[in-house]
């Protein structure tokens, strides 16, 4: 077992891997079936919980192929890692199941589990150009699952998608660039020292252009405009995969590199203020005037990942805790609510804009009762669990003294519910009478099943689970 | 001199990258672009590795000065993720073209989104 622990981190991100050749040869023939990338899935979170205990006692470090981290890649297994996996791994198996064979789209397994893997390396190093590695792999799988729509929209939205990410990842690349020459290392837990000892402004510059490149792709202002672009072009199972792993991926190793430079977070944190501030307003505002559900959800994103990253900003080993607590959450209950909008197609209608989208007849009540809880979870009504992530979020940023951050993240839900409460009433009484020629009729319960009911369950566990989050941080803080 | 040199060129060549980026509708000369800002990158991290009189670094004489083989094998790495975009923008191109029949940014319906 101890063998198998020290291999851990490896594993993590090898088994999705080897799932991507393996679904690629299984489901070339047409229909395939969801169970081996289902097992893949089974198998990660097996070896998750089982590990649990260990890292809750000290994070695993692998050095991979034997070569210490300063020459080699270290690979860390921690309970940051932990948390955000399990959650990501949810949010794909529910990706797995919602996904419909009919819809065209080539390869949409294979292309998820590369996401899965990439995103779960990126989560997991210590490296910082193995970062870029994983943080490529995880873009072009997700370009790719944007375009596997197949239809104008998902192509131009794909087009946008891959300029913008390409862009911030050649961002990331010369901040790696910049770091390692003056520096003389890409491991960030020897980084602090060398960093502070280095002159001029290139070591500065350079990390801040990996964490412009990040907050790109985490969509936050005044990049925020693709990030609606991209998600209303996608389908709606890509979309929650987007709005979901790829987000509490890039934020996570957001996290690890804010801690890795401890000193340049502290000088920095004024400008995160106000990229948050902004974008809790501008991702709030927008959304109130978006015509369609999808662009509705992604600039409500925006306006989340800003309370995440007000919290973080902070500085506080609690209001951090606080930011990674809400964005988990968030990753959750977002990613359910844009599965829910794959049942919008289950009526035959193929628009998504606010005054036609309509549950289908099956399960209609149990449709918008899910709607109802998930949006009150978004809004932060309680007693679901996003109301709890969002008052710690509120509590901890204002006992860092950031007042005027805790008031926004506060009034940010009063908007919201504006628009959600908008979305809901269409929902309840929709506006349109039914199409004559319903799509095909779905004998399946809604996938979001099994996120909301964890939204509703560990409301309960509230407690536990940001004590979780903050030791979680405690050991990120304490490894540098 | 030749590290003035390349760090020029390295510059000039973002500055060419980004302005083309930002101003050109056309999608594949954004693509070209998006070469030119990668190549910039790639000289960037051949300039981190240079040292003056120094050899390629495999290993003859212990003596020997080396350049530092770290970058280079950064660059390697980039090139071929460089590669994979280029072919995935083309692929997206392709398929843009054959559903709206135009390869020009402004032209398509919801681009300003």
């Amino acid at each position: 077992m101890n063998s198998l622990l020290t291999e851990l981190p490896v594993l993590l991100i090898v088994i999705p891997l080897a799932g991507v050749p393996l679904l690629y040869f299984t489901t070339r023939s047409g229909r395939g079936t969801a169970l081996p990338a289902l097992a893949v899935i089974l198998v990660v979170v097996t070896l998750l919980s089982f590990s649990i205990r260990d890292a809750m006692h000290a994070p695993v470090v692998t050095a991979a192929g034997g070569w210490q981290p300063d020459l080699g890649i270290g690979l860390q297994f921690d309970l940051l890692a932990v948390a955000a996996m399990l959650v990501t791994s949810l949010i794909v198996a529910q990706a797995i199941l919602s996904h419909d064979e009919t819809s065209g789209a080539q390869h949409f397994r294979t292309l998820l589990m590369l996401l899965y893997a990439g995103s779960n390396g990126l989560m997991l190093t210590q490296d910082l150009f193995n970062a870029y590695v994983f943080i490529e792999i995880t873009s072009i799988a997700s370009y790719a699952l944007v375009a596997s729509r197949q239809d104008k929209g998902g192509f131009e939205s794909a087009f946008k998608y891959v300029v913008m990410g390409s862009f911030a990842g050649l961002l990331v690349l010369w901040g790696i660039a910049g770091l390692y020459l003056t520096t003389g290392t890409l491991d960030m837990q020897s980084l602090a020292p060398r960093f502070d000892a280095a002159q001029g402004a290139v070591p500065a510059l350079s990390a801040a252009a990996i964490i412009a490149g990040l907050l790109i792709k985490l969509g936050q202002v005044p990049f925020h405009a693709w990030k609606a672009d991209s998600l209303s072009g996608a389908s709606y199972t890509v979309s929650a995969l987007l709005s979901g792993v790829t987000t509490t991926a890039f934020f996570v190793l957001l996290l690890r590199v804010l801690s890795a430079l401890p000193s340049l977070t502290l000088s920095l944190a004024p400008v995160l203020t106000t990229i948050a501030s902004l974008s809790i307003i501008t991702g709030h505002l927008m959304a109130l005037r978006q015509p369609r559900y999808s662009r509705l959800l992604a600039y409500s994103s925006v306006a989340h990942i800003g309370y995440g990253l007000l919290a973080v900003s902070s500085g506080a080993v609690t209001a951090i805790a606080a930011g990674l607590f809400h964005i988990l959450v968030h990753a959750i209950m977002k990613s359910s609510l844009f599965f829910l909008g794959r049942s919008f197609l289950h009526t035959g209608n193929r628009s998504d804009r606010l005054e036609a989208i309509v549950f289908p007849e099956q399960y209609r009540k149990l449709h918008v009762t899910l709607y109802v809880l998930l949006a009150m979870s978004m809004i932060g009504i309680p007693p679901v669990l996003g109301f709890t992530s969002k008052w710690y979020a509120v509590l901890e940023t204002a006992r860092a003294g950031y007042h005027t951050g805790a008031v926004l993240i506060a009034l940010g839900g009063a908007v919201a519910l504006v628009y959600y409460l908008r979305v809901g009433i269409q929902l309840v009484h929709p506006g349109l009478p039914e199409l004559s020629s319903p799509g095909p009729a779905s004998r399946r319960l809604p996938v979001p099943l099994a996120g909301t009911a964890l939204i509703l369950l560990l409301a309960v566990f509230s407690d536990r689970l940001l004590a979780f989050c903050v030791q979680a941080v405690v050991q990120l803080l304490e490894a540098v | 001199m030749i590290v003035l040199t390349i760090g020029i060129t390295c510059i000039v060549l973002t500055g060419i990258g980004i302005y083309g980026l930002l101003r050109r509708t056309h999608m594949i000369r954004m693509v070209l672009c998006f070469n030119i800002l990668e190549a910039a990158a790639l000289l960037g991290l051949v300039l981190i590795a240079y040292r003056p009189d120094a050899r390629s670094p495999i290993l003859r004489a212990a003596t020997d000065v080396h350049v530092l083989p770290l970058p280079h094998a950064l660059a390697l790495t980039a090139i071929v993720i460089g590669a994979s975009l280029t072919a995935l923008m083309l692929t997206l191109i392709v398929r843009v073209h054959r559903s709206h029949g135009t390869v020009l940014v402004d032209k398509l319906k919801d681009w300003r989104g």
